[in-house]
């Protein structure tokens, strides 16, 4: 089993290339030529109504879907060609947390750790980091299946962060959690981001993209259809636009209408 | 009409709107087919039963002659309805256990403003109906074509059966609040799992050691059980052969069993209504048991990917004791297979264990490797780690491997003690018939919450039958090459075939579903939603 230091990744370039990826399923169009670029080290939240095409583009990054047409590249590694490479280095979190209720929070994180072949100190003492940053310690014993839904997201933020990843996926990570949990998750996050990380998430919540992300993709009708800095969208919208709500609304309003 | 017949909140709306969910899942079976192509496959299968049934009730007639009926065929009549209403009672206890658990729509009907016991009685027709469905498939052909054929009086079996489903409903509906009030919520379903399993395997079992019982202890078994002779036995009499009588067409009989049923459930749902609601409330949210803390033991981080699945597997397999009592329920129901082989005279008792053995080995398989590939509960966590599909498959089979060993392949290693030889063919058919059933749960995943084992079937009748045609395959295989037939190889071919033929479907579902990139087939992300 390589470790994650082991995998070819290039030293430059972007974190994530998509070019032109589509997906349908049937004779409904999810995602139509998607063209996505994500910097090194940003967080980049991608904002859409619901059925724009969000969640679809992030399983096609994990390599939970394969794309009709289109390239995916991350950290320089063909993910189409190369998927088993591709995920030594990256980490997907879906809204639904991905857990085995008869585990206890540790043995998940063992359980993560031999799968993605961390190294046995690193992966202790990455684990021991994770349980006293999300203040999982005291439950580290139980098992999971009488936790709360912020707890079960906990847990699966702490097995998707203990392999190091370079890019992480998250989709609506922060909705059904109390606010002292989001607090925490978005502290992780951000310490990830400041360490290196690249990420990119899905998020209903507006006020969370616009307080967290480096940058912001709205996507529309399984298209890009704005991206840039809050500011940038806001000058892109037009001056009467002050929220990224009237932002969001503008221009995926704008957007359906062209269609 | 509907609406004009069931109004909206009465008890048979409630029962219509179950119905129309049931009928619904039936239709997802047939891959979610069209209503008229689901009843189209449901009447050439009742054809189908009815056609195997013709020969069986002239020869059930045989011994069943309404009140001329012999003391020993009454008996044997009685045997096969108490193990009826085992098999109904443990069915009961299941159903009406998931029914709490499980919720479905529980929640929303506890919501609303109609009252618990309306709720219950509704859900309790659900429960009531999966009993008598599981034994209606066999006896109420062979009581249509009896009818069809020798006279109406055979279609007393339709109110026997339907009495027995009503009490053994009331039962297992008590016995599962009795359970919840005696062992909390935490305990119960467990325990109402193995009772369910020891309630349906020990007439079974029962009914067995009876018929292994040398002939003179059976005998003096039997007389004293036989029914008292004599024009005008009293009412204790009557009433413990009842269910016989009923069965027999007695017409008071018939009611009243009828009529005890339909009391019994009556009762039990006016007294369960609200305490069913209670429990529900309480189960809700309420984990099952050995929740508390394991040791605090430092965390060990080491092994390859399969040595992480399999460790995850086993943990899993340990830690879900219901498992065992439905493991230990398919295994129970094996065992008449040997009885009939020593019974038979054919073989020795050592011998007539080699099939059983088989049969138990592929069954088990099959329901493990189920569990292991299609009850994942975290499958896009696994599709998305970097392991090659085929080392998780690997890993989790292998996983698999360890719990068959222990419930097959050590009463094979026990039997080469006795016939080396024996031993030898019990074992290799049994690893075929392991293997043959892991690979069809392996290509064709049909996935489901690990909790519903027993129920996998039903979304996928097709493997079902492909699982008992290989269990049955590998069992006459073992049957042939032990008592030294030379047509041992035919078996072995139709399993091959079958075997191909399985893996066709697989090649055609690899080039259009399974890439690499698609592993986690939609229904398997869709039930978690």
């Amino acid at each position: 089993m390589q470790l994650i230091s082991k995998v070819p990744v290039v030293a430059e370039g972007p974190a994530l290339r998509l070019a032109g990826v589509a997906k349908a399923f049937g004779p409904k169009l999810a995602v139509s030529g998607m063209d996505l670029e994500l910097r090194r080290g940003e967080l980049y939240a991608l904002l859409g109504p619901n059925g724009a095409g969000k969640t679809t583009t992030l399983r096609m990054i994990a390599g939970l879907l394969k794309p009709d047409r289109g390239a995916i590249s991350i950290f320089g590694i063909d993910a189409l060609r190369d998927p088993i490479a591709a995920r030594r280095i990256t980490a997907w979190l879906p809204d639904e947390p991905m857990l085995y209720d008869k585990l206890t929070p540790a043995e998940y994180l063992e359980f993560i750790a031999g799968l993605w072949g961390v190294d046995r100190h690193l992966a202790a003492r990455r684990a021991a980091e994770l349980i006293e940053v999300l203040d999982l310690g005291p439950h580290a014993h139980v098992r999971c299946e009488g936790f709360s839904r912020g707890m079960k997201q906990k847990v699966a933020l702490a097995g998707a962060l203990i392999h190091d990843p370079h890019l992480i996926m998250l989709d609506e990570p922060l909705t059904g959690i109390d606010a002292a949990i989001a607090r925490q998750v978005k502290e992780l996050l951000n310490e990830r981001v400041r360490s290196g990380a690249t990420i990119v998430l899905t998020t209903h919540i507006l006020e969370v993209a616009e307080r967290m992300a480096d940058r912001i993709g709205i996507v529309a009708g399984g298209k890009l259809v704005a991206e840039g800095t809050f500011t940038e969208l806001k000058a892109a919208a037009g001056r009467d636009h002050t929220t990224l709500e009237d932002v969001f609304l503008s221009l995926t309003m704008r957007s359906s209408e062209a269609a | 009409m509907i609406e004009t017949l069931c109004p909206p909140g009465t008890f048979r709306w409630l029962v219509a709107h179950d119905v129309r969910l049931n009928w619904r899942r039936f239709v997802d079976v047939f891959g979610g087919a069209i209503a008229s192509r689901a009843f189209l496959v449901l009447c050439c299968g009742a054809v189908l039963v009815h056609a195997v049934a013709w020969p069986m009730a002239p020869r059930i007639a045989e011994y069943v002659n309404g009140a001329d009926t012999t003391p020993e065929s009454r008996l044997a009549i009685g045997g096969l309805l108490v193990c009826i209403a085992s098999w109904m009672i443990a069915q009961g206890l299941f159903t009406s256990t998931r029914t709490l658990y499980d919720r479905g729509d529980l929640d929303l009907l506890y919501g609303s403003p109609l009252a618990p016991r309306r709720i219950l009685a509704a859900k309790a027709i659900s429960v009531a109906l999966s009993s008598l469905g599981s034994v209606a498939l066999l006896a109420l052909p062979v009581a249509n074509v009896g009818a069809l054929r020798l006279g109406t009086h055979w279609l007393a079996v339709y109110p026997a059966l339907a009495g027995l489903a009503l009490l053994a409903t009331a039962l297992a509906l008590g016995a599962t609040i009795a359970l919840f009030r005696a062992f909390g919520p935490r305990l119960a379903r467990r325990y109402a799992h193995l009772a369910g399993a020891l309630i349906g395997g020990a007439f079974v079992l029962g009914a067995q050691i009876v018929a292994m019982l040398p002939d003179g202890v059976r005998e003096s078994v039997t007389s004293a059980l036989a029914p008292p002779a004599g024009p005008s036995p009293g009412l204790a009499s009557r009433l413990v052969w009842l269910p016989v009588d009923a069965v027999l067409a007695d017409p008071a009989a018939m009611c009243g069993l009828l009529l005890a049923g339909i009391v019994a459930f009556a009762l039990a749902v006016a007294a369960l209504g609200g305490r069913f609601a209670e429990a529900s409330l309480v189960a809700s949210g309420s984990p099952s048991a050995d929740v508390a803390a394991t040791s605090g033991r430092p965390l060990r981080f080491a092994g390859s990917p399969g040595a992480a699945l399999r460790r995850k597997e086993w943990r899993l397999l340990v830690r879900d004791p219901s498992l065992f009592a439905q493991l230990g329920l398919q295994i129970v129901y094996t065992v008449p297979l040997a009885v009939v082989l020593v019974r038979s005279g054919t073989m020795s008792t050592s011998m007539a264990l080699a099939p059983a053995i088989v049969v138990i080995a592929a069954q088990v398989t099959a329901s493990l490797a189920w569990i292991a590939v299609s009850g994942e509960d975290a499958p896009e966590l696994i599709a998305s780690a970097p392991v090659p599909p085929g080392a998780v498959d690997a890993a989790k089979l292998s996983a698999i491997a360890l719990p068959v060993v222990a419930v097959a392949g050590i009463p094979a290693a026990g039997l080469a003690l006795a016939s080396p030889y024996a031993g030898l063919v019990t074992l290799l058919c049994a690893a075929c018939a392991s293997v043959s059933t892991a690979l069809l749960n392996l290509w064709h995943p049909m996935p489901g919450n690990r909790r519903g084992m027993l129920r996998r079937h039903s979304q996928s009748k097709l493997i079902g039958l492909g699982e008992h045609l290989f269990a049955i395959l590998w069992a006459i295989t073992t049957v042939f090459a032990l008592v030294g037939a030379t047509v041992w190889p035919l078996p072995v071919s139709l399993a091959g075939l079958l075997l191909f033929l399985v893996e066709g479907r697989l090649v055609r579902r690899l080039t259009n579903h399974r890439l690499v990139a698609e592993r986690v087939p939609a229904v398997w992300r869709g039930r978690r939603a």
